[in-house]
């Protein structure tokens, strides 16, 4: 997996790529990169599926890790452009109920507004 | 400007409004000594109640007219034409007086009094209608303290004036004089609001500017209704009730025994009342400005509240052990009206600000009107029924006086004071919570929300469901039958999960778990019966045969390292569905220390269902990587209180590497428990400080989803002052170092420090106090506007004991950097 960081005004985007799983993670996981930024005072984390292919139970934890990290410092987690079978599975597994998912970045970051 | 607390920027306004207090204070204390020496020499001290009572009436009649007009004007326009009003009627009194009828009139003493009473509460209500409306709490209490001095030093001069005049034999001027000021007040009142209609830098617009919607219009009954309903509105009412009562009563004494001193002796006494008031107020100007700001910010709204009962409950015992005379009725009158420049005035102004602006445009008219004429007609028909009962001679409702009466009224005093001082206390808590409830709480932790919204289990397993898929049909058929058995296999989950079904590889556990049928679901739903599913594979995986059989695929597994890494998932898998006590459990340690992070994984969630004792060292051991770090977790989680003796020693190892040991810190939060608190707690007392954050906010997540675990408060506390020195040295250190490349690292090092230093500071103070109210100062203090961030900060200074508002507040606190930096030097040298 790899993860490359940009930021738009005060909102960090991370453009996710490829599998977040166990067995492809490096050193640095999401949530620790998360962390990084909200260590520095970023309060606003947009994460970009359009290169994810495919999350495990191991993606689903950095995930929620991430969100709970950012949302307990009074900042706000969200999702855009999740592949339509990973959205089907967020339903079902009514990950949907917790996090803000978004079909375009544009609209995602007027959200953050 | 540092003494008197003034920022800059707001001088102007500040200068303006001590100046406007003035300008009605001087004439104010002009007014009282001539209208007071005149009623006492034409008519006799015994004419007070009655001059009390007609007061009380008539500027009750004025409040409910101005509650009706009040609506229809601009407050401007209203302070402006009741100064121009009041010089202008005063002129004609003066000329009235002057004359043959006014020099031997009975009644006219009566008339003066009542218009000079008027007078007063039009005139201050209007000043501190505008003062409220302009500062919110922090800006008050630095602020109040100056501006008061103003109406001090009006009457310092007012009583010198009216002194000197009467001894020089021009007392004929006192009254033309303090028509002149109220005129050049009136100038001063429109500097006043041109300045509040520029764009302030200090000042929130809650006073209308042209254009604007002007306040809802408000009744008597509205008034009345707004302080009925709200406890904390009409504690206020009851304190200002009682403080008049009781000044009055103390008012009285005093005019008693002036009258009994200086008998008919008119210049004497004008002459007295004027120095009186002088040196009185001179006395207040100094209380006021050097004690009154400090007393507050050291003692705080709620203890300051009671220190006029208290004082003025020693001073009525002292008239009554003392013979009554005019130096202990001077000692008493001089308690109660320096209290009432300075502190009483300054608190009462205080406690209105965290009402709602609403409210208190609503109540705080009606208090200081009507409710305050109320008292003054009680505190009036207290003095008659007290000089009826005493069986004294009462002549056309004024009754003849003597000392021993006068003496006696102490009592009466007393009386009022025990539920002053009781209502204060309680008023002072009030403060508190209104405060509190004037802000709002702008997140919570969600750790628990999400929880509660989420089974993250199942989640996750559909997740590897799904993705074993594509690598076995044995895992696949397992996860099957653990969603199963959660009675989680609803038909979205079944369909999202076989779709595709039919690619999935059959692997060499095939046989053993039947996985042509598992790989696809049966056509009906009742071809599946959970029950006997559960029960059959439950009997055959506790055969003996079965054990054997799998033992020695469970050798053949292990052997290969390389190559099964699929059948070391199913191995593991299998195992977590096995008894406890089946023998190939004893394989599973292996397996949960495998290179591979997927075995593992498959490995920790089965030692979490068979929690043996035997796995805790093979699963932390799991903490320290990423990618088996929140299975391991969540393993040991689920071992609960049976980990937690490794877990202990494992926190205090400083030779373990750091990744674990903060694994161990999330996993003890997760398990919340008393003994879990009191290991972070210990590990932050004793430990070395590289894992206080995550120790910080483990105690800060317990407190927050487990109210009743005690947490050592006294760590805690330690641990506030050990990270506010952090923060006051990080701060000074980055003041000194100065711009450029060379120390560009090092100033995002100590601006980092600070960014994280603060919030740690924050979450330990919500384990010595209500978690909630820190908080909501907290997150008011990062992200709030103006007046929620003077809020916060007020709720700090009320909530926090002294030895933590002293090093708290500062870090805080709107202050330049100069002052900052000599707070935190202060800080680090008192440390």
């Amino acid at each position: 997996m790899r993860i490359v960081a940009r930021h738009k005004n005060d909102i960090v985007i991370f453009d996710l790529e490829g599998e977040i799983k166990r067995s492809d993670i490096t050193d640095v996981t999401l949530h620790q990169l998360v962390k990084e930024q909200l260590d520095s005072g970023k309060r606003k984390i947009l994460l970009n599926f359009d290169a994810v292919e495919f999350i495990d139970s191991f993606g689903v934890g950095e995930i929620l890790a991430s969100y709970i990290s950012t949302h307990n410092l009074g900042g706000k987690l969200k999702l855009v452009r999740i592949s339509k079978k990973l959205f089907l599975i967020f339903q079902v597994t009514m990950l949907t109920k917790v996090l803000d998912i978004y079909d375009e970045e544009e609209t995602a970051l007027k959200s953050f507004l | 400007m540092r003494l008197v607390s003034i920022k800059p920027g707001e001088e102007k306004l500040a200068f303006l409004l001590f100046s406007y207090f003035f300008l009605i204070t001087t004439p104010h204390t002009l007014i009282k000594v001539h209208r007071t020496t005149h009623l006492l020499v034409r008519v006799g001290v015994g004419a007070l109640p009655l001059a009390y009572l007609s007061a009380a009436v008539v500027t009750g009649l004025v409040v409910l007219y101005y509650a009706r007009i009040q609506f229809k004007i601009s407050i401007q326009f209203l302070i402006i034409a009741n100064l121009v009003f009041f010089a202008l009627s005063g002129l004609v009194l003066q000329l009235v007086l002057e004359t043959r009828y006014g020099r031997d009139s009975l009644y006219l003493p009566y008339v003066y009094w009542v218009w000079a009473s008027v007078l007063i509460v039009v005139l201050m209500t209007h000043f501190w209608m505008t003062v409220n409306e302009i500062f919110n709490p922090r800006e008050a209490k630095r602020l109040i303290g100056f501006i008061s001095s103003g109406g001090i030093l009006g009457g310092i001069l007012g009583g010198l004036l009216a002194g000197v005049l009467t001894r020089a034999n021009l007392g004929i001027l006192l009254l033309p004089l303090a028509c002149g000021l109220m005129i050049a007040c009136v100038f001063v009142v429109r500097a006043v609001f041109r300045d509040r209609q520029r764009p302030p830098a200090m000042a929130k617009p809650v006073l209308s500017k042209k254009g604007q919607t002007e306040a809802p219009k408000v009744g008597f009954k509205d008034s009345f209704n707004a302080v009925r309903h709200s406890p904390y509105l009409t504690l206020i009412a009851a304190v200002v009730a009682i403080g008049i009562i009781v000044s009055t009563l103390i008012e009285f004494q005093f005019f008693s025994a002036a009258d009994v001193h200086y008998k008919n002796r008119i210049k004497d006494m004008q002459a007295f009342f004027g120095f009186f008031f002088a040196g009185l107020t001179i006395f207040a100007f100094f209380l006021n400005a050097f004690f009154t700001g400090n007393f507050i910010k050291k003692m705080g709204v709620k203890l300051t509240v009671l220190l006029t009962p208290v004082v003025l409950l020693l001073c009525s015992v002292v008239v009554l052990i003392a013979p009554f005379a005019l130096l202990p009725a001077i000692f008493i009158k001089g308690s109660d009206e320096s209290l009432d420049f300075s502190l009483k005035q300054t608190v009462r102004e205080i406690l209105y600000i965290p009402v709602a602006s609403g409210l208190k445009f609503k109540a705080k008219p009606f208090i200081d009107m009507f409710i305050s004429r109320v008292a003054k007609v009680v505190a009036a028909l207290i003095l008659l029924v007290f000089a009826l009962l005493l069986n004294k001679e009462v002549k056309y409702l004024t009754p003849v006086f003597d000392t021993g009466l006068a003496k006696q009224l102490s009592w009466i005093v007393i009386v009022f004071l025990i539920p002053w001082a009781v209502l204060s206390l309680k008023i002072g808590k009030e403060y508190v919570t209104t405060i509190n409830r004037s802000i709002k709480m702008k997140w919570d932790r969600v750790d628990q929300s999400v929880r509660e919204q989420l089974d993250v289990d199942s989640a996750k397993e559909i997740f590897d469901a799904m993705e074993s898929r594509n690598r076995s049909a044995v895992l696949y058929a397992m996860h099957v039958f653990d969603l199963l058995q959660r009675d989680k296999l609803s038909p979205e989950i079944k369909n999202l999960i076989s779709e595709k079904a039919g690619e999935v590889r059959v692997s060499s556990l095939s046989d053993l778990f039947n996985a042509e049928g598992a790989a696809g679901f049966p056509e009906k739903a009742e071809d599946i019966r959970q029950e006997d599913l559960v029960t059959d594979i439950r009997e055959t995986m506790s055969l003996d045969a079965y054990q054997k059989l799998m033992e020695g695929h469970a050798g053949n597994v292990m052997a290969e390292s390389q190559k099964s890494e699929v059948e070391k998932m199913e191995l593991a898998k299998a195992i977590g569905l096995m008894s406890p006590d089946a023998p190939l459990t004893d394989r599973l340690e292996a397996l949960i220390d495998d290179h591979s992070p997927d075995v593992s994984c498959y490995a920790l969630k089965s030692a979490a269902r068979l929690k043996k004792v035997s796995y805790i060292p093979a699963i932390i051991r799991k903490l320290s990587h990423p990618s088996t770090r929140e299975d391991a977790i969540s393993a040991l989680h689920k071992y609960g209180q049976s980990a937690m003796p490794a877990l202990e020693e494992n926190l205090s190892d400083r030779r373990l590497d750091l990744n674990l040991r903060k694994a161990v810190v999330e996993t003890l939060a997760r398990l919340g428990t008393q003994k879990a608190a009191f290991a972070l707690a210990e590990e932050l007392d004793q430990g070395g400080g590289e894992l206080d954050p995550e120790i910080i906010d483990a105690l800060d997540r317990i407190r927050t989803e487990k109210g009743d675990v005690a947490l050592p408060t006294r760590v805690a506390k330690r641990k506030v002052f050990s990270l506010v020195h952090k923060y006051c040295r990080a701060f000074l250190d980055f003041q000194e170092l100065g711009h450029g490349e060379s120390t560009e690292a090092a100033r995002h090092r100590l601006k980092r420090d600070l960014e994280t230093l603060l919030p740690d500071i924050f979450k330990l103070l919500g384990l010595v106090y209500p978690q909630e109210e820190i908080r909501k100062a907290y997150q008011n203090i990062e992200t709030g506007t103006r007046n929620s961030i003077a809020y916060a900060i007020e709720l700090l200074d009320n909530t926090l004991k002294k030895d933590m508002r002293d090093i708290i507040i500062p870090l805080v606190e709107d202050l330049s950097s100069s002052e900052r930096q000599r707070i935190f030097q202060k800080i680090l040298k008192n440390s």
